[in-house]
């Protein structure tokens, strides 16, 4: 047990060190945070058509009212600021570093390689595009909505909000493990981001069998359907219980995946 | 006990053969050949302790390919290896605490920070607290000279300058053995020397047991005692440099200087020639029949001057990779 | 004169390059499906009025119109996508360039070969999908795809392949002057893309911002041809629509050669 507690505790650490190397090496880059923040900028602006075409329209969706659909696009922009900033770079880049060998050199150290090669490198401009645009859509309509800016309430969200992004993360990564096999992460990758992209609307808009499949089968609706149901105080029991679970399974199913893939990287290559 | 134990190591690799042209493009759309490579065949051979060992061989030799299974990188297709007592492809942890590895013309150092920040993710990565790794970072320092380069950019090092930071990231936690991966390729005259200085002092002030391979014969020559020769998948010899010309030492070079010129076919009848130009000639003779061949030529040729020389390490060792010579 | 079998080869290569990443291809046009399911998911929610009836026409669309721009659009927006402006970026970083600055045949020339060449082989497979997707369309909604409006189509889908390289050969050209550009490239593919009228048609964004969008040459990528497909424009607005096309067509051509010129002024005196 103290083994793993002090592994545990190593790797923050590194990540710790890895989190600063990104902010110093992307200062560097001034053209690539200015650039990086407007790419981020046009998904968000994306994020918002979506929202603004279903008002526009005059007709409503699934009976959501504006300002709940306010928090909804909040919480879903909340939760890419995760993904994009954290590991999405990571994963495109997969193909790549397997390529020019800095996989293999990753290879050779004490450290988790999963956690390597899956968050190494995080984008800091990214997050904070997305965090503090989500996070002031979600808590501008939260606070239009009356009682539902509580204390317990918001804690529950960030918690099913981490436990989104910890999906989202598996979601990745286990279409991933094909990628020590094929030419190119990033068309692989491009399917894990449709997964994301299913949440550019509520879930409630993809009828039963939808939301059925989108929540146990390929779970994509708990990064951002959940946490603004549970802020929304519209959310089920069961689903409780899933999103918890979820993403404790999910974890496991990509560290497996992982390991195969890694399996066949080593034995079977040329 | 041996530090590194090698038996019977083989690795295949199974690829797709490459179209050339549209329609074998297209071809290979509905169906591909594969086939199987040998890139290391059944390879043996022990290190001791402390030993600087060169692995020297041609391009795709399997030289990188036995280094990457050696370092936990690949698994091998069957034989057996031990490093340090573990088997490496099981990449335990303590095994990875305690080696390391520098691939030339890779880099593990963060290309837009000082290599100062690198050698710090380095000591999180290798759990080393802050006296040990100071220690160790001000040894290597002196011992490569590369104080006044800590703070600089790496991608603003010259190539030798980067390489030498690369190695000294990867000795930070002083490993027990090191495995350098054509450390000097790419790098000019000047820091490949460098870098042969810097692999020299390492050995000497800790003791660190060294794998190097390359196809540059100087960086063997002047780094290791023992050499393995390695060629399309299979030593070829493993021993000391200096018995490789021993084992082929059943030749010599002879250099004839004219004193006026002398018809070709007449120098020719002798046996041996490798070249003529102008007035000098170059025989390679069998070491027997040195003195007899010397004494003819003295005396029935107008000879101003002759040499008897070594067989060249490099002309030994390419013989060796054709397969002729003595015993490995 | 440039030599046309030089042309001819970096086609050939174009071909070649698409049929090795064949995989990656595949993997797009499945990038596709997750979209026109949203899309598709949300337009149903809207238009569903509560009586059961498709309800009236939204943005100028009726419930099977829209559908039917949703597949039709997102399978052309697949197909006239660029990549080759990360390889334009890199034979600028790499040096690469400087064998085209001495060869006879331009670097211009050479990326649209090598465009056509790989978007041909894409288009094959890209236009039997769009095949199946048209036949689904027909048997659901009732919707008809006559000559007229597939021969139509293929002129519009030519001008807009034209269009998008032209706009990315210019976007790539950055890459004379910004050392790091992969965002940039990602960021301008995602406006011109929504701009494009690949999301959603252009009526969505109103009487204000509406027609400025559609005078601009986006407009020509995705949406018109399109409309061309599904019938929405037809006869005397195909042949405006084109010939305006065609002139945005100039203009950019125009601009792609002076932002060449004056980067490949700095190129040769500054280096990569």
């Amino acid at each position: 047990m103290p083994t793993i507690l002090r592994e545990v505790r190593k790797h923050f650490r590194v990540y710790a060190v890895l989190l600063r190397m990104n902010l110093m090496s992307q200062m560097e880059y001034r053209a690539n945070f200015v650039t990086g923040f407007l790419m981020e900028l046009g998904y968000l602006a994306v994020k918002i058509l979506y929202v603004v075409v279903a008002f526009s329209s005059g007709r409503s969706v699934a009976g959501l009212s504006p300002d709940e659909m306010l928090v909804f696009v909040g919480v879903f922009v909340t939760s890419t600021a995760f993904y994009a900033g954290i590991y999405m770079t990571n994963f495109f880049q997969l193909s790549a570093i397997v390529k020019d060998g800095s996989f293999d050199t990753l290879m050779t150290k004490p450290v988790s390689l999963q956690f390597l090669a899956t968050l190494r490198r995080n984008d800091p401009a990214i997050f904070l595009v997305d965090f503090l645009a989500g996070s002031a859509m979600t808590i501008v309509g939260l606070s239009r909505l009356p009682g539902l800016l509580e204390a317990w309430r918001l804690l529950g969200y960030v918690f099913f909000l981490v436990c989104g992004a910890a999906v989202g993360y598996s979601l990745y990564l286990i279409p991933q493990a094909l990628v020590f096999k094929l030419i190119d992460a990033r068309a692989i990758a491009g399917i894990s981001d449709s997964f994301w992209d299913f949440n550019n609307v509520p879930m409630v808009v993809y009828g039963k069998v939808g939301q059925a499949i989108g929540t146990y089968a390929i779970p994509m609706f708990l990064i951002a359907s959940f946490p603004s149901l549970f802020a929304l105080g519209r959310i089920g029991g069961a689903q409780l219980v899933w999103g918890g679970l979820a993403p404790v399974i999910f974890i496991a199913i990509s560290r497996i995946a992982w390991k195969r893939g890694l399996k066949a990287y080593t034995s079977a290559t040329g | 006990m041996p530090i590194i134990e090698v038996s019977r190591l083989s690795r295949d690799f199974s690829y797709y053969e490459k179209a050339e042209g549209l329609s074998a493009s297209l071809r290979n759309l509905v169906r591909r050949k594969a086939l199987v490579r040998h890139a290391v065949s059944g390879v043996s051979f022990s290190i001791e302790k402390g030993e600087v060992v060169g692995f020297l061989g041609p391009n795709g030799a399997g030289k990188t390919t036995t280094l990457k299974m050696l370092s936990g990188i690949m698994h091998p297709s069957s034989g057996e290896a031990r490093v340090l007592g573990f088997a490496p492809w099981q990449r335990k942890k303590d095994f990875r605490m305690r080696i390391s590895i520098v691939m030339g013309q890779r880099s593990q150092l963060w290309p837009d920070l000082p290599a100062l920040e690198s050698f710090n993710l380095n000591r999180a990565i290798y759990e080393l607290d802050r006296r040990d790794y100071e220690r160790s970072l001000g040894e290597l320092v002196e011992l490569f000279g590369i104080r006044d380069l800590l703070q600089v950019q790496v991608r603003r090092l010259s190539l030798g300058e980067r390489m030498k930071m690369e190695i000294a990231a990867a000795l930070l936690h002083r490993p027990e053995v090191l495995f350098l991966d054509e450390p000097t390729i790419g790098l000019d005259l000047l820091s490949q020397r460098a870098i042969r200085e810097t692999v020299r002092s390492l050995n000497e002030g800790r003791g660190t047991t060294v794998m190097l391979t390359s196809h540059y014969l100087s960086d063997i020559e002047e780094l290791c005692e023992r050499a393995i020769l390695i060629n399309r998948g299979a030593i070829v010899y493993d021993g000391e440099l200096a018995g490789i010309n021993a084992s082929l030492a059943d030749r010599k070079v002879v250099k004839l200087q004219f004193s006026e010129p002398v018809v070709r076919e007449k120098v020719e009848a002798y046996g041996g020639l490798r070249s003529l130009e102008g007035l000098e000639a170059t025989f390679h003779v069998d070491r027997s029949a040195v003195r007899d061949f010397s004494r003819r030529v003295l005396g029935e040729l107008p000879v101003a001057d002759l040499t008897i020389e070594e067989v060249p390490l490099e002309e030994g060792i390419a013989r060796l990779y054709r397969g002729e010579g003595g015993d490995a | 004169m440039p030599d046309r079998g030089k042309y001819a080869a970096a086609f050939s290569l174009g071909i070649r390059s698409a049929l090795e990443y064949r995989a990656n291809f595949l993997f797009s046009i499945l990038g596709a499906v997750s979209p026109v399911v949203i899309q598709t998911a949300l337009w149903t929610c809207l238009y569903d009025t509560g009586s059961g009836a498709s309800g009236d026409a939204l943005f100028g669309y009726s419930y099977r119109q829209m559908l039917g721009y949703v597949i039709v659009a997102n399978l052309v927006s697949r197909l006239v996508r660029t990549g080759f402006e990360y390889d334009v970026n890199s034979d600028i970083r790499s040096g690469g360039l400087d064998r085209f600055l001495v060869k006879p045949i331009g670097y211009f020339g050479f990326r649209m070969a090598h465009f056509a060449g790989s978007k041909s082989a894409e288009g094959v497979f890209l236009g039997a999908v769009l095949a199946a997707a048209l036949a689904v369309l027909s048997a659901f909604s009732g919707a008809s795809f006559g000559a007229a409006a597939i021969l139509g189509f293929v002129a519009a889908l030519a001008l807009a392949l034209l269009l998008n390289f032209l706009i990315f050969w210019c976007v790539g050209l950055l890459g004379f002057w910004l050392t790091e550009i992969g965002f940039l490239f990602e960021a301008v593919r995602i406006v011109a893309i929504t701009a494009s009228g690949g999301i959603f048609p252009l009526t969505v964004f109103g009487p204000a911002l509406g027609p400025i969008l559609q005078a601009l040459p986006f407009r020509y990528t995705i949406q018109f041809p399109t409309e061309v497909l599904c019938g929405r424009v037809a006869g005397a607005d195909l042949a405006r629509g084109l010939g305006l096309g065609a002139l945005w067509a100039a203009a950019l051509l125009a601009l792609g050669q002076a932002i060449w010129a004056a980067g490949v002024k700095r190129f040769v005196a500054v280096g990569s």
